[in-house]
């Protein structure tokens, strides 16, 4: 296969759509994306286009992008929209240089904070009118998660102006049988 | 019938407010002093918000006496909420940064660290108000444990002590056991002729808990609305000990700052957080779980601190002798995977009826 061409200037100055099947897949890539999360990645390009390039080296090894790439051959709505091909940007770099990005890549990926998530999806509810089903669908969680972040905080979510002070007790003794 | 008898929970007319005001008062009329050990977690809040309310009923108007031991690695917000209450009037707060001895857990396997040690950067400043090892005149090398942070909190008080505890039995079926061993005065434990420590809402649950907050307008730490969100059990405690460090990935979603501070002072933490759910645990139990001299070579193999070593080892002597009564209360994978999550420094409980028929069913 022939070298992809590395041009002067940041990978992302040029962007080359080439078909998905001349890449390389980074087979040591450690980050696990699990089905569901892959049903929203692919939700999320069907719904917007692809957003942004795969990152390659000029020998079509993947550095980062590898279940955008699986999801350009595995769904078959991608596969046909863009006819099998992927936008990618190209950096020259060697394999093992390739493997300690794909790594920095994914764990420079952050977490969402809890209460800032709270905080969002209350205003989506609040300011917004967004159904909570609608948030559950395209955030991909539950709605039992969106009703918990709903809540505005334990009071709520325990519903505790509704609890009554249990029973006290005491120790006593019973007759094992 | 066998004779044997057992502790059970013996439910009385009262609810757990009024009986927990009721054995507040019983505390004030029967020890000289009350002292609050106060965590900033809801427990602890109430026991404080308790011998306010029962002080003030008294016509006590002196302070009341709170002691705060600061573990270190405690998040921001904690420590902000603690200091709202040792600026207050009607409190009279000790807050206390000295070396105590710890454990953290790496992988299946714990390690003793030391909170405050001043041979590491710590993971906070401390406070300009603490009370520490050097204005305390003692040696920079002493460490403390628990017995003797109960004696250093107490020394200046006068008669009998009364250390307050927010303790409840619903935590754990160990603190279950521990709260129904006595039958009288369940709730109070003698440390020493001196000194008690108190536990007087021993029987409430964690609703009764956020319910006096919402009846008395008391404001929690914000903390626990962040560890709602995240699914994370409601607790303030240390995130390296066994229980919080199975689940140290989540701490970045509810104190973020707070997890960057741990991780820049133990950096082996990370190594925990990501491969914690990946460690071989079925392999594990195949290699020693067979038989308790496969603990034993567990144990061996894997507790390299001598005093760890020594307590898992003492622990699984205890269970060896036990399990001569009643093998099937301890099968030894069982006993393996108490191992692994720490449980030897406290004491290992037998399995229940019910799951040990379930085992005998699994094996026919």
């Amino acid at each position: 296969m022939q070298p992809l061409e590395v041009r002067p200037g940041d990978p992302i100055d040029n962007i080359q759509w080439i078909p998905a099947d001349t890449l390389e897949a980074n087979n040591w890539n450690p980050n696990r994306v699990h089905l569901a999360e892959l049903r929203l990645l692919e939700r999320s390009v069907l719904s917007t286009g692809w957003l942004q390039p795969l990152l390659v080296n000029p020998e079509r090894l993947i550095i980062d992008g590898f279940h955008r790439w699986r999801l350009s051959q595995d769904s078959k709505a991608i596969n046909q929209r863009w006819k099998g091909r992927v936008p990618v940007a190209v950096l020259d770099v060697d394999r093992p240089t390739a493997m300690l990005m794909t790594i920095r890549i994914n764990r420079a990926k952050g977490t969402h904070v809890a209460v800032e998530m709270s905080a969002i999806v209350r205003q989506l509810i609040d300011e917004f009118g967004v159904e909570r089903s609608v948030i559950a669908k395209e955030i991909g969680g539950t709605k039992e998660e969106v009703e918990l972040l709903a809540q505005e905080g334990v009071f709520a979510a325990k519903n505790i102006a509704k609890w009554a002070y249990s029973q006290a007790w005491y120790p006593k003794q019973e007759a094992v049988s | 019938m066998t004779g044997k008898v057992r502790h059970v929970k013996g439910f009385i007319d009262t609810d757990v407010l009024t009986e927990a005001k009721r054995r507040m008062h019983h505390i004030y009329d029967v020890f000289d002093t009350v002292l609050v050990a106060f965590s900033g977690g809801k427990d602890s809040l109430v026991c404080l918000h308790l011998a306010l309310s029962i002080a003030k009923d008294r016509g006590d108007n002196n302070p009341v006496k709170v002691v705060f031991r600061d573990e270190e690695l405690i998040p921001d917000s904690v420590v902000q909420f603690v200091n709202e209450y040792r600026q207050r009037d009607d409190i009279d707060l000790r807050w206390y940064c000295v070396p105590l001895e710890s454990n953290k857990y790496v992988l299946g396997v714990s390690s003793r660290y030391v909170q405050w040690d001043p041979a590491r950067p710590h993971v906070r400043p401390m406070p300009p108000w603490a009370i520490t090892s050097e204005s305390l005149g003692l040696p920079l090398e002493w460490v403390a444990d628990q017995y003797s942070m109960d004696s250093l909190a107490t020394k200046d008080e006068k008669g009998k002590v009364a250390i307050i505890t927010g303790v409840r039995a619903a935590e754990s079926l160990m603190r279950f056991r521990a709260l129904t061993a006595k039958l009288s005065e369940n709730y109070i434990s003698n440390v020493d002729k001196r000194i008690a420590t108190v536990k007087p809402i021993f029987d409430w649950h964690e609703n009764d808990v956020f319910r006096y907050f919402y009846d008395e307008g008391i404001t929690y730490c914000r903390t626990y609305d962040a560890q709602l969100f995240a699914r994370e059990p409601l607790r303030v405690s240390t995130p390296l000990h066994a229980e919080r460090a199975k689940r140290l990935d989540n701490l970045r979603a509810y104190e973020p700052t707070f997890y960057d501070q741990v991780m820049t002072v133990f950096p082996e933490m990370a190594v925990q957080e990501r491969y914690w759910s990946e460690l071989d645990h079925e392999a594990m139990q195949e290699r020693y779980g067979g038989s308790y001299d496969g603990v034993q070579a567990w144990i061996e193999d894997t507790l390299a601190d001598e005093t760890q070593r020594g307590k898992a080892l003492k622990e699984l002597g205890s269970i060896r002798k036990r399990a001569l009564h009643s093998p099937e209360a301890f099968p030894p994978d069982y006993v393996l995977g108490q191992m692994m999550n720490g449980a030897y420094k406290r004491t290992i409980t037998a399995i229940d009826r019910k799951q040990q028929a379930a085992r005998r069913e699994r094996v026919s």
